[in-house]
């Protein structure tokens, strides 16, 4: 659940890579749209060195089928995408799990979005999508 | 041709540039190009909330029926077909990408259009909205694109 902007967790440092799991729809043709990242609050991620691996963060998110990486301090430097130390409350177990905050009412945030793509590059590091 | 002539003409030959042929679409031809959206746009009626694993609406009816009237408003034959995205809003997003090259005209609602024009060789990308009826902006924009996308 995403928090108020007084209740949030500490942000998570900027050398840490961030997984992000996502459906088919984000990831066609092996291209990752910047719809994957069009949150109006927030969106989850998984920190990746407190993660077991893309495999083990894809089997929590049940419909998924891909895992894309990231940095957090190019997201949050480029897009505006700034990550904090959060749990997840159908998960609090797992402690990789981090909440990405978006500037959903800003303006300029398609183009936000559209620069974090282009120059952050995240990285599809696991596709089982169908045809995708 | 006297011999003299003949001779520049080699000289003329021997130094010029070859000339390196470049196609150059000038329109796309795409009889399915509607047919494909419509079909696009009816596999997104279909997603059930929390499609993207989380917490993603359904995408908006609403939203679903204005997209397919605009795609069969617009020309034929015009541009590349985009990716139809689902947003987890309940929007939709069509997406043309390629190279550095961008365009997206996200439906925030069934009225408006959100887009944007991505391509920093060019220059400060352009955000802004339009009216989902406003048929020549939005032609105008899709034919932009298929002008960078050559």
């Amino acid at each position: 659940m995403c928090r108020a902007l007084a209740d949030r967790g500490p942000a998570i440092l900027p050398e840490e890579d961030l997984f992000r799991i996502v459906a088919t729809e984000h990831v066609k043709g092996g291209v990752v749209s910047t719809g994957a990242f069009n949150y109006r609050d927030c969106f989850s991620v998984e920190i990746v060195s407190r993660s077991g691996g893309p495999a083990d963060s894809l089997s929590r998110v049940p419909g998924a089928c891909a895992v894309i990486r990231f940095n957090c301090g190019c997201a949050r430097e480029i897009g505006e995408l700034d990550t904090r130390d959060e749990r997840d409350d159908t998960h609090p177990e797992n402690l990789a799990h981090a909440h990405v905050y978006t500037n959903g009412g800003s303006a300029r945030r398609k183009t936000l979005a559209r620069a974090f793509v282009t120059q952050c590059r995240p990285e599809i590091v696991l596709n089982d999508c169908p045809s995708s | 041709m006297s011999l003299a002539i003949e001779e520049q003409l080699d000289e003329t030959t021997a130094v010029a540039e070859p000339v390196r042929a470049r196609w150059v679409p000038q329109q796309y031809f795409d009889p399915e190009f509607r047919a494909y959206l419509a079909s696009e746009l009816d596999r997104l009626r279909h997603l059930r909330a929390g499609w993207d694993g989380y917490r993603a609406a359904t995408i908006d009816t609403a939203v679903l029926d204005a997209a397919r009237a605009l795609i069969f408003r617009l020309p034929v034959h015009f541009a590349p077909r985009p990716h139809v995205v689902p947003l987890s809003s309940g929007g939709l997003q069509l997406e043309w990408s390629s190279g550095q090259v961008a365009l997206e005209l996200e439906f925030e609602s069934p009225a408006i259009i959100r887009y944007l024009k991505w391509n920093p060789e060019a220059g400060q990308p352009e955000e802004n909205t339009v009216a989902v009826t406003d048929d020549d902006r939005i032609e105008d924009l899709i034919r932009w694109y298929a002008r960078q996308h050559v």
